[in-house]
């Protein structure tokens, strides 16, 4: 968007968002000429790029061949990185959150397979590309899921631990569905701190949208769906929601009160937890209970969403990268 | 029904997933999923996954993959224009069905711009048996204009406009409307510039001409541009559809679907559709 601005400032020419993300600067640059009435120099623009494709591998594993996940591998001939020893398992948010950061999280992963690193990316049971239906899903599943994948990782790197990237729920889902003998190190991005409180905000933004379409839809409202609720394109069961609301990270992060949570060993205390606003009423219980880095970004996770609304902020995979570049197994 | 995940295209560059019915005949056409926008794969809301795994229940198979530089395929030879690159990666997924499964009839779907490069690859394919589109290019009639004033639509709006001027049930909310100048989301990233009408009515001319099936759907959210079914033919007069363009106008459903029954409904749309015009090709085998 800052490019898009910029470039209407200073040139007066209007740059579409699909070019920006998908058109080389080389394109990009012969699409402002030809708007601003230069004379495009078609060699130029024609040149090819010698590329080599990224090797990310696609696979179903897990039980029944479930579900899908996308491999990132060191490049081989890479720019001479070291191959690190301990492989990423990249634990993605649900619903319209995971839309929001698809991008970078691809993204993402990209980097870390430059720089050494093998990254295994995955849907959840019910989610994206992987099989079955959300509703089928509980949080239980989703939880045996990061195990699944955590595992895969494992047998295809041969190592004993790996490093864990959660995100929204992704981070609460790891953190309470992973052996933290597997795990080496915690990288949360904005976990979902009080699971109520996310199931509330969700459904807000569910109402909203309700709200939002009335006039298209006649005021007629969509039917409820018998054992199940939808949240923002996604329909869960009534156990899972019941499950999500149930999920608390402050009791996981204060031995006080996770006396009698099942989860009150978990190493959050260790994690690096990612925070992208400090005004986040949420993430400032979660500030008051374990030590944080703030981003200073703007995530909007709770604000109305389309599928325009892609997060592209590099200060955020930067940060992710970085600590985990800085991690010393 | 199965799924597998494939690579297919220079270097494997492009990803997708082949949903193959329980008994499977290369015999006939398979369904190809171009992917909408930004959104990868399985498609908004995963529209295209379902939609997909709906087709297998018909009986055919369906391929969804990612666009170069979507989702989770690569971008390669970045110097060449988007259109281009576009073409060839449509190409290989089609290249490649026929290649592994020595399939050669095809179907392609797709949404907005996934309709449209849909639209423009089948021009130059002609083993593109038919085109499903949805939500795609549209031009302003007379008809629309007329429509727009007297229509339940605009009434609703007037409505609405009371309700919210009472205060009653306030549409925008703080947290809604604080959309735009974000450091990390950004506001609407792509403000896509449908297909021109010259281009259009040039493809649909030669599709037509080879025979090619074509469905139109709009939804409600192309209500800028369309808004009743009488117009699509005053959109491109002087074109003789000889059977084999028809269309769905599901005005009360918005562009991409958050509600289920509102998926539901385009798919279901979908597969009466390839059910009646496919009849022989589904009996095939």
């Amino acid at each position: 968007m800052e490019l898009i601005a910029s470039v209407k400032e200073r040139l007066g020419v209007t740059l579409d968002g699909m070019d920006i993300l998908r058109e080389s600067l080389q394109v990009l640059a012969a699409d402002c000429d030809r708007q601003l009435g230069r004379v495009v120099d078609s060699t130029a623009a024609t040149t090819a790029v010698a590329f080599q494709a990224n090797p990310c591998k696609p696979l179903f594993f897990g039980p029944g061949n479930s579900l899908y996940g996308l491999l990132h591998t060191p490049l081989q001939n890479g720019p001479g990185r070291e191959l690190q020893p301990l492989p990423v398992l990249m634990c993605p948010p649900l619903g319209q959150e995971y839309a929001r950061c698809y991008f970078l999280l691809k993204t993402l992963a990209d980097t870390l397979s430059r720089e050494g690193i093998t990254v295994l990316r995955f849907d959840y049971f019910g989610t994206g590309d992987s099989l079955g239906d959300c509703r089928q899903a509980t949080l239980e599943r989703w939880r045996a899921d990061v195990a699944a994948a955590c595992e895969e990782l494992k047998a295809h790197c041969q190592s004993q631990r790996v490093r864990v990237i959660g995100i929204r729920t992704g981070a609460t889902l790891a953190l309470t569905g992973l052996d933290s003998a597997s795990v080496a190190q915690w990288v949360l991005w904005d976990p979902v701190v009080d699971g109520a409180l996310h199931y509330r905000e969700l459904s807000r933004m569910h109402r909203e949208k309700i709200r939002h379409l009335r006039v298209i839809r006649n005021w007629k409202r969509p039917r409820r769906i018998a054992g199940a609720e939808e949240l923002v394109g996604a329909t869960y069961s009534k156990t899972t929601l019941a499950e999500l609301r149930a999920c608390s990270l402050i009791d996981v992060a204060d031995p006080d009160k996770g006396g009698e949570s099942e989860h009150r060993n978990k190493p959050l205390r260790n994690a690096d937890i990612l925070i992208s606003e400090r005004d986040n009423p949420q993430f400032e219980r979660l500030a008051g209970a374990v030590e944080v880095q703030h981003l200073d970004v703007h995530c909007g996770w709770y604000e109305s969403f389309n599928f325009n609304k892609t997060i592209i902020d590099k200060k955020i995979s930067q940060q992710l990268v970085d600590t985990l570049m800085a991690f010393v197994p | 029904m199965n799924e597998f995940a494939c690579q297919f295209g220079e270097q494997n560059h492009l990803n997708g997933v082949f949903t193959r019915p329980g008994e499977f005949t290369p015999a006939k056409p398979v369904v190809v999923l171009v992917t909408a926008g930004f959104t990868p794969k399985s498609g908004p809301f995963r529209l295209y996954t379902l939609l997909a795994r709906t087709i297998a229940g018909m009986g055919l198979a369906a391929l969804r993959f990612d666009l170069g530089g979507i989702g989770n395929s690569e971008q390669i030879d970045v110097s060449t224009p988007l259109k281009v690159r576009t073409r060839c990666d449509i190409n290989a997924a089609l290249d490649y069905l026929q290649g592994q499964y020595g399939c050669e009839q095809f179907i392609l779907c797709g949404l907005c711009s996934g309709a449209e490069d849909s639209f423009r690859y089948a021009e130059s394919d002609v083993r593109v048996k038919g085109v499903a589109l949805i939500d795609p290019h549209a031009y302003i009639t007379k008809g629309w204009h007329l429509k727009r004033v007297f229509s339940r639509y605009f009434l609703n709006r007037i409505i609405n406009k009371l309700v919210r001027s009472l205060g009653v049930s306030p549409l925008v909310t703080a947290a809604s409307n604080d959309n735009k100048n974000q450091a990390g989301s950004g506001g609407d990233l792509i403000d896509y510039q449908y297909m021109e009408h010259a281009e259009s009515s040039r493809i649909l001319c030669a599709l037509i001409e080879r025979g090619t099936r074509l469905h139109y759907l709009y939804t409600g959210g192309a209500i800028d541009t369309f808004n009743h079914k009488g117009q699509f033919r005053k959109m491109f007069p002087g074109i003789d559809f000889k059977g084999l363009v028809t269309l769905s106008h599901i005005p009360h459903i918005e562009h991409t679907q958050v509600f289920e029954q509102d998926r539901r409904e385009v798919i279901d749309t979908l597969s009466d559709w390839l059910s009646s015009c496919f009849q022989a090709e589904l009996a095939a085998g």
